[in-house]
């Protein structure tokens, strides 16, 4: 008797166990789906698409499901509700120091034609002059922040005080947004320089792409 | 007196802290709970709905498979403009890698009307539409402007040879892979849309790239 019921035991435990590991795996494979469903919305379109994997901690810059650039997202955190795994618009990119288009001025290309042309200057935007630390904000109040991986005391610093003042700003935020009936995901990403910079190069308003948290 | 002063002073400064802190601890209570009401994937579970693992493994695969079917077929050229790279690729193998110069990002305004010309390469996918051979320059209004010039009425005034190279690769709406005068400027976002590119390489490009291959460019 004492035995049998240690089998049954058992096999309570064995069935349990199993039975979670397969949920586990079938909802691992349904978010896996979902982006996939998503991501071939974007291929089908002639545009560059970005796929925020904030599960696994990458970021892949995509076109017609060709990898173009992936990217290590170095810290990850995250404040707000589950997101759904669809495409979603970039409605606007905000940096304190944001990079400055030269405007062109006829009057000086004349001047500089009758010049010396060895001391020519290059005046141009270029992947150096993208801010590092900026914010991108997407429909639906999805908040993403941009930081570089701090290396100096200084850098280190800036980075503490932006962090401090966006976890202090998030609960405020929702609760604001809660009283205006709208969702409210803030999400701070930690990227190295260049990765950062590569971002806001290649991130254009308007353009799509998919954030990945399930 | 000062003693009395200064604890009241110090008191004070403890009871605003603790207000502050109890008010932000309040808002995290509130914010938390806000944040995390409907903490679970219901919306993505309704969409694929109860499906057997074996099932999701094959609509996966069938995905991968309709993802994969979009990409370009052969060679392709990948732009990378914010390295000023040309990559000649092939079933995701760079076959070649060129330097090259793109968009300078400038922005041209007609002193004498309302027209602007932002001098962007275009991002996406393009096409190859057409390969020439000694190509010549027909010069747009802008190349004027930002000369200071008066743009000529005359389509004779607009033509200039010798200036793209001995190729170029026709995008679509104007914009070229072409040869340059400049060639230490290669590496630099100087053009005004065109992709620059060194004399050899854009030989080798011409000889190797068919009309209809694809150009994504990031």
């Amino acid at each position: 008797m004492k035995a049998f019921l240690c089998f049954l035991l058992a096999l309570f435990f064995a069935i349990t166990i199993s039975t979670e590991a397969m949920s586990k795996n079938a909802a691992g494979l349904e978010d896996k789906t979902l982006l996939l469903e998503s991501e071939l919305e974007l291929a089908k379109k002639p545009h560059i698409y970005f796929i925020f994997n904030l599960k696994n901690g990458e970021i892949f810059l995509k076109s017609r499901g060709v990898m173009l650039k992936e990217m290590k997202i170095e810290d990850m955190k995250f404040w707000g509700r589950p997101l759904d795994t669809k495409p979603r618009t970039l409605l606007k990119k905000s940096s304190l120091f944001e990079p400055k288009r030269e405007k062109i001025d006829p009057e000086k290309s004349k001047e500089n034609e009758t010049t010396d042309t060895s001391s020519f200057e290059v005046k141009a935007l270029e992947l150096k002059d993208m801010p590092t630390s900026y914010r991108l904000v997407f429909h639906e109040s999805i908040f993403i922040s941009i930081r570089p991986k701090a290396t100096g005391i200084i850098s280190k610093l800036y980075n503490t005080s932006r962090y401090v003042s966006w976890y202090l700003s998030r609960p405020i935020l929702t609760v604001w947004n809660s009283i205006r009936s709208k969702p409210f995901t803030a999400i701070y990403l930690t990227v190295n320089e260049e990765d950062a910079r590569y971002i806001y190069w290649s991130l254009t308003e308007n353009s799509e792409s998919i954030i990945y948290h399930p | 007196m000062q003693l009395t002063a200064g604890i009241f002073k110090k008191k004070a400064v403890i009871i605003i802290l603790l207000v502050i802190f109890t008010i932000f601890l309040a808002l995290e209570a509130v914010g938390f709970y806000l944040a995390s009401r409907g903490h679970t994937t219901i919306s993505t579970r309704k969409v694929i709905g109860a499906k057997s693992l074996h099932e999701l493994r094959a609509k996966n695969t069938i995905l991968k498979k309709r993802i994969s079917n979009l990409s370009p077929k052969g060679t392709y050229i990948v732009v990378d403009t914010a390295k000023n790279s040309l990559y000649l690729e092939k079933e995701g193998q760079i076959l070649k890698e060129v330097v090259v110069s793109t968009g300078s990002g400038g922005i041209l305004k007609d002193p004498a009307g309302n027209r602007q010309w932002v001098f962007d390469t275009p991002r996406g996918e393009l096409t190859v539409q057409s390969k020439i051979t000694s190509p010549v320059w027909t010069k747009p209004d802008w190349a004027f402007i930002e000369e200071g010039e008066d743009i000529p009425k005359s389509y004779k005034d607009r033509v200039e040879e010798g200036v793209l190279g001995d190729y170029a690769l026709s995008l679509g709406n104007g914009y070229l892979i072409h040869g340059t005068l400049y060639t230490r400027l290669l590496g630099r976002n100087v053009t005004h849309g065109c992709i620059r590119v060194g004399d050899k390489d854009l030989k080798e490009l011409y000889n190797t790239i068919p009309i209809g291959t694809k150009v994504i460019i990031f």
